[in-house]
């Protein structure tokens, strides 16, 4: 069974170290799941790259590349796990997986380098959001030799496109937000608890999530989407605000509005299928901020 | 119980701290979730979001918070940790009670029903400050009590104070500074806190919306600088849509929407889209709406047109090609002329990738014309690479007939003006040309491949980096062609730094 802290943070300050070690809780106490698992991997396919490194040497420098990917795309998507490939061997399955290629291109008698993206969502393979991306010219030095320098320009690259907010808005639209959150949620009217944890997820009021579902009634199947807006958190989990939904037989068309039905649509027995999927992110800035105050005394 | 066993190794007063937090913990399970230990009060500062349920008729009020409940629990801890001797967690305690009965003092509307609210959390934070008075959050939160309760000075000494700290949440109190001089009508110190906080947290949108709000009261020709830092730090939608939406402000002078409009165009040669669907595109159309607009209108059109892939003569984008000198660098950022010519030479690349080299070569042809005063030495370049790549020799030769003058010409303004880094654009330009072409010639001949690349090596020292790794290949291969195998050995044995002289294509 995993665990995790159930105490405040605070606590640690309050009590010794080695006493707050002491408690601890289970996670299905307070029903709230970790962040979705995105395995990053690089994989150098260019012959001529390739070539010149034993399978040792490639595998260090693969492995290298896909801890800076992971560590890059956690500053900035941080509502997902992210795991480069290696650490991720053996663990639970991840929700969904970036792999990075060094690939030259084809049909051509000076083939240029390219880094290009590819995608899969729960082994499905997926468009990743953004284009190939030029990495050497055809006539350019393409470092196949110096490994060193390789590496130096591919982190560098690494860095510049993660920088790039067009290129994280694409990566986002096109891939980041198809992966789902949480199956379920829970309803306290009139917030929808979402069960992850809310302080992983970093999602500021300005992030959008989206609720896909279906639900039968009366024996006819009704698929409906619900667009939440997060505004605090409930036992750790992040507690959201409808600000849309939409199904043939519900409109509901205010920011914090409600209705009787949406319990029996989101819940069983009538739904048959549930996800919540991060639409639009915003990260919170300031973790320990609300409006102008501090809440947290650090 | 499993823990108890161990306890009797520890002090007893440590032991009697164990067991009664135990004892408290194991209430946690009792405690509805809104009281739950698993959340400080922290929670029920959701009041201070502005998205209240309450103020949509759908909507229903949400549990009464029970902040008697939550105060009792931290005297509890504030007694335990006094009785620990951890100064730390007691002025941690103070800290929570204090931010407890502020956020009660909130919910029940700052009145006079609040005051009693008001004046512990005075005392709470003034406690927690005796401890700790280098706490910037709590110095900030008392800030905020006095600010609610018209002490304004008070409120800005510690708000400042809070800012000169400069802790992890430095931009944050810097914003709540700004905030508190922008009420007060001191815009442009305003401003600048607003800066501080934008410039640490490029993240931050609020301090971002601050920033460029307070620059287009105040200072509207200021907002370029911070736009430019913007793209330049890969932010480039942000700087994109501010650009746009702030030509909506009435009153711009015309050096100010000319700026604006490239800082736009510039952000777009950054970004990755569907050319062919830019004028259906949300920007397309916020830019179309500036298509009337007298100081901008035709350089909006002219984007526009661009992007329809059909119109290549350089007179069609004349707005454009006028804005720009060839003599002078542009006060900051770059002149509108280049911006475009950023634009365009994206889009070539664009099409060259999707093996449309037709597209492309007009795309780097129409670049190179902008402007008849001054050939782009990196649309030349972009254009020769995609001659050589299509085996077009004599394509090759003929356009360094046409536009050798013209390099030549450009690259001795540049000298004049002592432009080093154009200098080394043409230089590399010229040199890879005339390699492609096999005219290895000497350094006494400037029309050749020696001469050029050597002016590019030379001008690379003198910018501190390397020049393109197939500059010293190119080099090293004319010195062999010329018999000048020493040489040659010598230019490939020097170290190279990774810092690469020059634009290289970032799309």
């Amino acid at each position: 069974m995993s665990i995790r802290w159930c105490a405040p943070g605070w606590l640690f300050g309050v009590v010794p170290g080695w006493f707050a070690l002491l408690l601890f809780c289970s996670a299905s106490a307070s029903g709230q799941a970790s962040r979705p698992v995105v395995v990053t991997d690089f994989v150098i396919e260019s012959p001529d790259h390739k070539s010149n490194f034993t399978p040792d040497a490639e595998r260090q420098v693969e492995l290298r590349i896909a801890t800076e990917l992971a560590r890059l795309c956690q500053e900035r998507f941080g509502f997902l796990k992210w795991v480069p490939a290696d650490a991720a061997a053996g663990g639970s399955t991840p929700a969904a997986q970036l792999t990075l290629s060094l690939k030259a291109e084809s049909g051509s008698k000076f083939p240029a380098i390219f880094l290009e993206y590819t995608a899969a969502i729960s082994g499905q393979s997926h468009f990743p959001g953004v284009q190939k991306e030029q990495l050497f010219g055809g006539f350019d030095d393409q470092l196949t030799t110096d490994h060193a320098r390789l590496e130096r320009t591919l982190f560098e690259k690494l860095r510049q496109q993660l920088a790039n907010d067009a290129f994280r808005h694409d990566l986002h639209e096109g891939f980041l937000q198809d992966i789902p959150l949480a199956d379920t949620v829970k309803l306290l009217e009139p917030q929808v608890i979402i069960p992850v944890n809310a302080e992983e997820l970093t999602a500021s009021h300005e992030s959008v999530l989206l609720v896909r579902f279906s639900a039968k009634l009366s024996g006819t199947l009704e698929k409906g989407v619900v667009e939440l807006i997060p505004v605090s958190e409930v036992e750790g989990s992040l507690s959201c605000l409808i600000q849309r939904l939409l199904s043939p037989t519900l409109v509901v068309n205010q920011t914090g509005g409600w209705d009787p039905k949406i319990a029996v649509l989101l819940q069983p027995p009538a739904v048959e299928s549930l996800n919540v999927f991060m639409l639009i992110y915003k990260k919170k800035p300031n973790p320990g901020t609300e409006g102008a105050l501090s809440t947290r005394p650090e | 119980m499993r823990h108890n066993a161990d306890l009797s190794l520890l002090s007893p007063a440590l032991g009697r701290l164990i067991s009664v937090l135990l004892a408290i913990f194991s209430m946690g399970a009792a405690i509805p979730p809104a009281m739950g230990w698993a959340h400080p009060p922290v929670q029920l500062s959701s009041k201070a979001l502005p998205l209240e349920p309450a103020q949509t008729t759908a909507a229903r009020p949400r549990e009464p918070k029970d902040y008697e409940g939550t105060v009792a629990r931290y005297k509890e801890s504030l007694r335990l940790a006094r009785q620990a001797g951890d100064k730390k967690a007691e002025a941690d305690c103070f800290f929570y009670l204090g931010l407890t009965r502020q956020q009660q003092a909130s919910a029940k509307g700052w009145g006079p029903e609040a005051q009693p609210s008001i004046l512990e959390a005075e005392q709470y934070y003034k406690q927690a400050l005796a401890i700790r008075p280098d706490s910037a959050s709590t110095l900030n939160n008392l800030a905020q009590l006095y600010l609610r309760t018209g002490r304004k000075q008070e409120a800005e000494e510690l708000l400042k104070k809070a800012v000169a700290l400069g802790d992890s949440k430095q931009a944050f109190y810097a914003k709540n500074y700004g905030d508190l001089l922008t009420s007060d009508r001191d815009s442009q110190r305003a401003q600048q806190y607003y800066e501080l906080a934008a410039k640490s947290q490029p993240e931050n949108a609020e301090a971002h919306e601050k920033l460029v709000g307070s620059y287009l009261t105040v200072n509207p020709k200021g907002l370029g600088e911070y736009l430019w830092g913007l793209v330049k730090s890969g932010q480039v939608l942000r700087a994109q849509d501010t650009a746009i939406s702030s030509l909506d402000k009435e009153g711009l002078d015309i050096p100010t929407k000319e700026e604006l409009l490239t800082i736009a165009a510039v952000s777009l040669s950054k970004q990755y889209y569907n050319p062919s669907k830019f004028a259906d595109s949300a920007t397309g159309s916020r830019l179309a709406r500036f298509v009337e607009d007298p100081a901008i209108g035709p350089g909006v059109s002219q984007i526009l047109l661009l992007h329809v892939g059909v119109s290549f003569e350089p007179s069609r984008y004349r707005w454009w090609g006028q804005r720009g000198k060839p003599d002078l660098d542009p006060p900051r950022g770059v002149w509108p002329r280049d911006g475009f010519r950023q634009l365009i030479r994206t889009l070539g690349r664009r099409f060259q990738r999707q093996k449309d080299a037709k597209l492309a070569e007009q795309y780097y042809l129409l670049s190179m014309r902008l402007d008849q005063q001054e050939v782009d030495p990196e649309a030349s370049l972009a254009l020769a690479d995609l001659y050589v790549a299509q085996g077009r020799i004599e394509d090759l030769t003929r356009m360094l007939e046409q536009y050798a003058p013209s390099l030549f010409h450009g690259k001795g303004i540049a000298y004049r003006r002592s432009q080093a880094e154009k200098i080394y654009e043409y230089h590399r330009t010229l040199g890879v040309i005339y390699s492609y072409l096999g005219r290895w010639g000497s350094s006494g001949e400037p029309a050749s491949a020696i001469f050029q690349l050597n002016g590019a090596v030379e001008m690379a020292r003198e910018l501190g980096c390397s020049p393109e790794p197939r500059i010293i290949n190119f080099l090293a291969e004319a010195y062999r062609k010329t018999n000048q195998l020493e040489r040659a050995q010598r230019l490939e044995q020097q170290s190279k730094s990774d810092k690469i002289c020059g634009a290289k294509p970032s799309l």
